[in-house]
């Protein structure tokens, strides 16, 4: 059994809170800003905030208070506000935190692969997550009237987290009350629910190639505390709280922002904790504790660089911008955003609800798969394609099979307009 | 400074183990496919001082991802020791196993005769001596420093703990395997555990921060392969179709290239020093446990995990050898003392010198290129056109692009390497099929212009029928290997 330092950690003087708090502030800025920086157009990131802007003034749609903002508001400037504030308001909600906890959980969080997605993509996730932040603000401060009143404005930027914040605040309000058979019984229904429905997100960790996820350096620093820590109480709710989270987070798209910022504040503890405790080496202990600080921030940095690489890129638009308006444009699932963005008609995007997206996954499951000329050109018709778009990405995703083939061989129903930068389109004749 | 018996005699072994190797090493002029590899990369750093990150002769060009450390260690030596760096320098470091293997077996059981004895069965182990000749391998470095890491651990204090987070850092920047170790010491630490044993925090500690900085390094160090394949990194991109044979796991195998008296040594110092709850043992156990396991998982090469789990086996075999010779202190055999020494020397000799010996002399003689081999990838060097590709099989590509110095499309180094399946699927049809068009096909695809047909080839797939085609094809060389230059 490892004793516990008898020395307690000082109170810092007051310069040195100040510069803590605003080194946390520059390097938000900095995680808030590298990726565009690095960016080498100056075109978003990803897909989904292209169905933004598509819809930007519509109070309609998939997060129909993101799209009504997006119209008076420019994207990255609204993303920046968004994420200091949410840094703001996490540090209000960690008020039960010491000073120097609360700094340093959310230092582990600016770096977090969560962060740096949800406030550098232009998703509606970003303003919902604050909102939430400011819900339980209230909510812990016991300001219920408040509280509620934030509580629609969840629903109008992301009705599931909505949902979700709802059903959080639920809980945490049986806890408080002492309501401990229904709180049990919800927990319980709720870990069903996660156990049983829907499918697991591709990857857990970004560090090993998912589009969204933990460090894996904060997977293994928790994994670690709790090998060291187990046995104090306080921990295992804590790692019960962090496992559900995590369950949560593998089913559920936003769920890896919140699992991301309670494993931020769990680590914070965890590494006090770890620095109270008696070491036989201290070196072991700096070095151990130094390089987990570098990864954090190596996992940080590397998705930071990783992300501001991703599509879309000028090639794309460029192609696209030489096609009539209104034309039906065939490409994968990702690019449908961008096509109906730059004014033309998708067969498919990636913000169709799950019935309408299933349908036509279907159908043109039959058209990249098989080799089928009736059956192909059967879809294209039934969808009014007018001209497909593949880059050098879909050519090696879709290999020399179904469409690539179809399309290759036969002239006479298909013909190569041109190729920009490794962009083809291809005009399907009706 | 007053030099101890033992240490005499241990400089004597390492010294015959040297030189033993050396002779022969150096039998042949020439590398093996992988040490040419080695060379290549070598030269690079020799002659630009930066390593190479993007190979533009493997597979029509592509990137590549290692850690240099290695290259430039020889590309130092190859400054004063020229291309006999690539033989003497891993011979050199091979042979420091030796007073590691010493120091650690006589940790183990504190008899310094039996732990000199040990140091030299060490030096003979039949996959060690082999590696050690002519692949310029990394492992001759990562062996002896992962053991002295083993050592550094079994006695673990305040004092040797920066000692063991320095070695801990050069062992994750040299090779990846390192993560072995940390899984050595987990698999430890499970043992002592189960049998109620306290390993003390430090050792803790220490293995804590062997975990960490070895996955950190490895994360930073490989973190495109990661990105790219995911988990799926630990079968490193190697081609579907070999996948099985490449990670298979042959029993009969290891007691030739391990030795069956170590194997039955070292296997029963494991058991027993599992049983008998020995804290020093325990370690060994669980790093030789830890490499059975991944090797029976399929997720480590034989031919590396050997290398490791042989070095285990003889060091434990130190604990079986103890017991054994207490137990013979206690009957009368000791009147016969000398004629027992000279009956386990002398089976010794036959598991593990003799061995050693007859596949290093095979070894050399059929793992490098034939002198004809070579006269034909000089000619091409100095004949065809600089960006020039050759196709070869899968054993070829390195001893090609090293000294034909010409653009391949297959070979070994299969990590962040285009489409190997399907290189290896095409080139295997190159080899067997009986269409030209078929042929013309593989060759159009991959821009070949030379094609190299070993005599291994030809056993395997028979005569190539569509190479008779003069219009297409032009005979350069006849012999073996045949060389045809692609025409239409």
């Amino acid at each position: 059994m490892r004793l516990v330092l008898k020395e307690s950690f000082s109170e810092p003087p007051r310069y040195i809170k100040l510069l803590a708090k605003l080194g946390i502030v520059i390097l938000a800025a900095v995680f808030l800003l590298l990726p565009e920086i690095l960016r080498e157009s100056s075109l978003l990131i990803g897909d989904e905030p292209y169905y933004h802007l598509s819809n930007a003034g519509n109070f309609s749609g998939v997060g129909a208070g993101w799209n009504f903002l997006l119209e008076y508001f420019h994207t990255d400037a609204l993303l920046l506000i968004i994420g200091m504030l949410s840094l703001f308001f996490i540090f209000l909600n960690l008020k039960t935190l010491k000073l120097e906890e609360r700094l340093v959980a959310m230092g582990f969080f600016i770096v977090s692969p969560a962060f740096i997605h949800m406030f550098n993509l232009g998703e509606r996730f970003g303003a919902a997550f604050l909102f939430s932040l400011i819900f339980f603000y209230f909510l812990f401060k016991n300001k219920h009237i408040l509280s509620a009143v934030w509580l629609p404005a969840i629903f109008i930027f992301d009705h599931w987290t909505g949902l979700f914040s709802l059903f959080v605040s639920g809980l945490y309000m049986l806890y408080v009350k002492n309501a401990k058979k229904i709180f049990y019984s919800l927990l319980g229904v709720f870990i069903l629910l996660v156990l049983i429905v829907g499918g697991v997100k591709d990857g857990i960790t970004s560090d090993l190639g998912a589009k969204i996820g933990s460090s894996v350096f904060a997977l293994f620093f928790a994994a670690l505390c709790f090998l060291f820590l187990w046995n104090k109480k306080k921990f295992l709710y804590l790692y019960g709280i962090a496992t559900l989270l995590f369950l949560f987070s593998l089913k559920v798209y936003f769920g890896i922002f919140y699992f991301s910022l309670f494993l931020s504040i769990l680590m914070s503890i965890c590494l006090f904790e770890l620095l109270r405790i008696k070491w036989e080496s201290t070196l072991a202990r700096d070095l151990i504790l130094l390089i987990i600080v570098c990864g954090l921030l190596f996992s940080g940095l590397s998705y930071t660089n990783r992300i501001s690489k991703a599509k879309p890129d000028d090639s794309i638009f460029n192609a696209l911008n030489r096609l009539p308006d209104d034309a039906v444009v065939f490409s994968d699932l990702e690019s449908g955003n961008w096509i109906t963005y730059d004014g033309k008609q998708a067969v498919w995007h990636s913000m169709m609800s799950r019935k309408e997206l299933d349908i036509v996954r279907e159908d043109f499951s039959s058209v990249l798969d098989s080799k089928d000329y009736t059956g192909t050109i059967n879809i294209l018709e039934k969808y009014k394609v007018d001209y497909i778009l593949v880059d050098d990405e879909l050519k090696q995703e879709w290999q020399e099979s179904g469409l690539i083939y179809i399309m290759r061989y036969n002239s006479e129903d298909f013909r190569l307009l041109f190729e920009t930068d490794g962009v083809e389109i291809w005009r399907f004749f009706k | 400074m007053q030099i101890k018996r033992s240490q005499r005699i241990l400089i004597l072994i390492f010294l015959v183990v040297l030189f033993s190797r050396m002779y022969f090493a150096f039998q042949t002029p020439y590398l093996d496919n992988s040490g040419n590899l080695v060379e290549r990369y070598t030269k690079q750093i020799a002659e630009t001082g930066k390593p190479m990150f993007y190979d533009f002769l493997s597979y029509n060009g592509r990137e590549v991802l290692y850690s240099p450390l290695w290259h430039y260690i020889l590309a130092a030596a190859s400054l004063i020791l020229g291309n006999a760096a690539f033989k003497i320098v891993p011979i050199i470091f091979y042979s420091f196993l030796i007073p590691v293997v010493y120091l650690l077996s006589k940790r183990i059981v504190d008899n310094d005769e039996l732990a000199l004895f040990i140091s030299l069965m060490s030096g003979f182990i039949p996959v060690i001596f082999l590696d050690s000749l002519i692949s310029a391998s990394i492992f001759s470095l990562v062996v002896p420093v992962m053991f002295y890491l083993i050592y550094l651990f079994i006695d673990l204090d305040g004092e040797k703990i920066a000692a063991f987070a320095v070695f801990s850092f050069l062992l994750s920047l040299l090779h990846p395997i390192s993560i072995l170790l940390s899984l050595g010491f987990i698999v430890y630490y499970l043992l002592s555990s189960s049998e109620n044993l306290d390993i003390g925090n430090l050792k803790q500690e220490a293995l804590v921060f062997n975990f960490v900085s070895t996955f950190f390094i490895q994360f930073i160090l490989y973190k495109k392969a990661f990105l790219e394949y995911g988990i799926s990194v630990i079968w490193h991109n190697v081609p579907s179709q070999i996948l099985l044979d490449y990670f298979a796991f042959d029993f009969l195998g290891m007691m030739y290239k391990i030795g069956a008296l170590t194997l039955i040594f070292g296997l029963i110092g494991i058991i027993w020093g599992i049983i008998r709850k020995k804290d020093k043992i325990l370690l060994i156990s669980g790093f030789a446990l830890a490499t059975l396991i991944l090797l029976w998982l399929r997720l480590l090469e034989p031919r590396i995990g050997m290398l490791f789990f042989s070095v285990a086996l003889v060091i434990s075999s130190t604990f079986t050898l103890n017991i054994f010779l207490n137990y013979l202190g206690k009957t009368k055999l000791p009147y016969y003392r000398l004629s027992f020494v000279v009956v386990v020397i002398g089976l010794i000799v036959v598991s593990l010198a003799v061995p050693s010996f007859v596949y290093a002399s095979k070894h050399v003689k059929e793992n490098v290129p034939s002198d004809y081999e070579i006269l034909v990838l000089k000619w091409i060097k100095e004949n065809a056109l600089p960006d020039t590709t050759i196709v070869a099989p899968l054993g070829k590509g390195h001893t090609i692009s090293g000294i034909a110095g010409k653009r391949t499309v297959l070979d070994d180094n299969f990590l962040l390497a285009p489409e190997t399946s399907e290189r290896y699927k095409d080139i295997i049809r190159l080899y067997e099929t009986k269409s030209e068009v078929e042929a013309l096909e593989i060759i159009a695809k991959y821009n070949i212009d030379y094609i190299f047909i070993p005599i291994e080839i030809e056993l395997e797939y028979g005569k190539l029928k569509w190479i008779d085609d003069e219009t297409c094809f032009k005979g350069i060389f006849f012999g073996t290997p045949k060389v045809y230059q692609v025409t239409c």
